[in-house]
């Protein structure tokens, strides 16, 4: 007969902890099938980018380059991911032999997911922001041009 | 004392648990003004919202994925709001007080609950969509 041998014993408030385990694990994987739908959607961006970029204007160019460039940081969201992995195995490891320290290794993995995300977040946001200015100054800039109002007036 | 290494664990992670909730309730607040601006310039311009029986079936599908994304917008404040406590309550954690730790944990469980509610929702979403696209193309919808 197998003997059982019994569980350590932790704070009942830490068991609050181990309750977390179920969503954060399921939170991994639906990350990672996140991940992998953003990149298909940046990398059909892409595709269909590169083929505007041709057309001459310089503003469709940075446009079209800078959403199809928008995979660059949807990358970056790896390292989030991968933070998250670890924080749900540290949190596996704790719901099955509940320990203090286990319990401290878990809430550390969840602080670095924490970081990891945070950063990768505000880079995006950064991206988004400086694509904007950048198109906003090579419109400016295409619109100042003598070719433009050539063309404006041929239109006229 | 009682769980100072853990305390001093979750305490530090304050900053960036604010940071996360602050976007996330702004990038909520963008989906939310995105989609309920939509609604209204439907009702107002194109004569009402849900389209008439004699219309192409598929956009019964479209409007379905429309609905289900604007429920997910408003839904998806709940988790965030709750993020947002967790931050703050992540402040009001003490040396040696269990009851205002217990109330973190617990703060962070329904956190990861209710985000792991919407995400299943989404991916729901996704697959619906591919669906969506997959009848579109497969019957030739203009």
């Amino acid at each position: 007969m197998e003997s059982r041998m019994p569980p350590p014993m932790v704070d009942t408030s830490l068991l609050t902890l181990a309750n977390t385990r179920r969503p954060l694990v399921a939170m991994s994987w639906l990350a990672i099938l996140g991940l992998g739908f953003w990149l298909f959607i940046c990398a059909s961006m892409a595709f269909g980018a590169y083929g505007r970029v041709a057309e001459g204007s310089y503003s469709v160019a940075v446009a079209t380059l800078t959403w199809s460039l928008i995979s660059v940081p949807v990358l970056l969201h790896i390292w989030p991911i991968l933070e998250l992995r670890r924080s749900a195995k540290a949190l596996a490891t704790f719901a099955s032999s509940p320990s203090d320290q286990a319990a401290v290794v878990a809430v550390r993995a969840q602080r670095l997911y924490w970081r990891a995300a945070a950063i990768c977040h505000l880079s995006l946001v950064a991206w988004i922001v400086l694509a904007l200015i950048a198109l906003r100054l090579v419109i400016a800039w295409e619109n100042s041009q003598p070719q433009t109002y050539r063309l404006l007036d041929a239109t006229r | 004392m009682p769980h100072a290494e853990l305390t001093s664990e979750l305490r530090a992670s304050r900053p960036w648990v604010l940071t996360m909730a602050w976007l996330g309730l702004f990038f909520i607040a963008l989906w939310c003004l995105w989609t309920t601006s939509i609604w209204l310039a439907e009702a107002l311009f194109k004569g009402g919202i849900f389209p008439k029986f004699d219309r192409n079936w598929l956009e019964w599908y479209y409007k379905g994925f429309f609905i289900q994304l604007t429920l997910y917008a408003f839904a998806a404040i709940i988790p965030f709001v709750n993020l947002l406590r967790y931050a703050m309550s992540l402040g009001a954690l003490q040396d040696g007080l269990t009851t205002t730790l217990e109330r973190s944990l617990q703060l962070n469980r329904t956190f990861w609950t209710h985000a792991c509610y919407l995400a299943w929702g989404m991916a729901w979403l996704v697959v619906y969509m591919i669906s969506i696209a997959t009848l579109g193309v497969l019957l030739h919808w203009e």
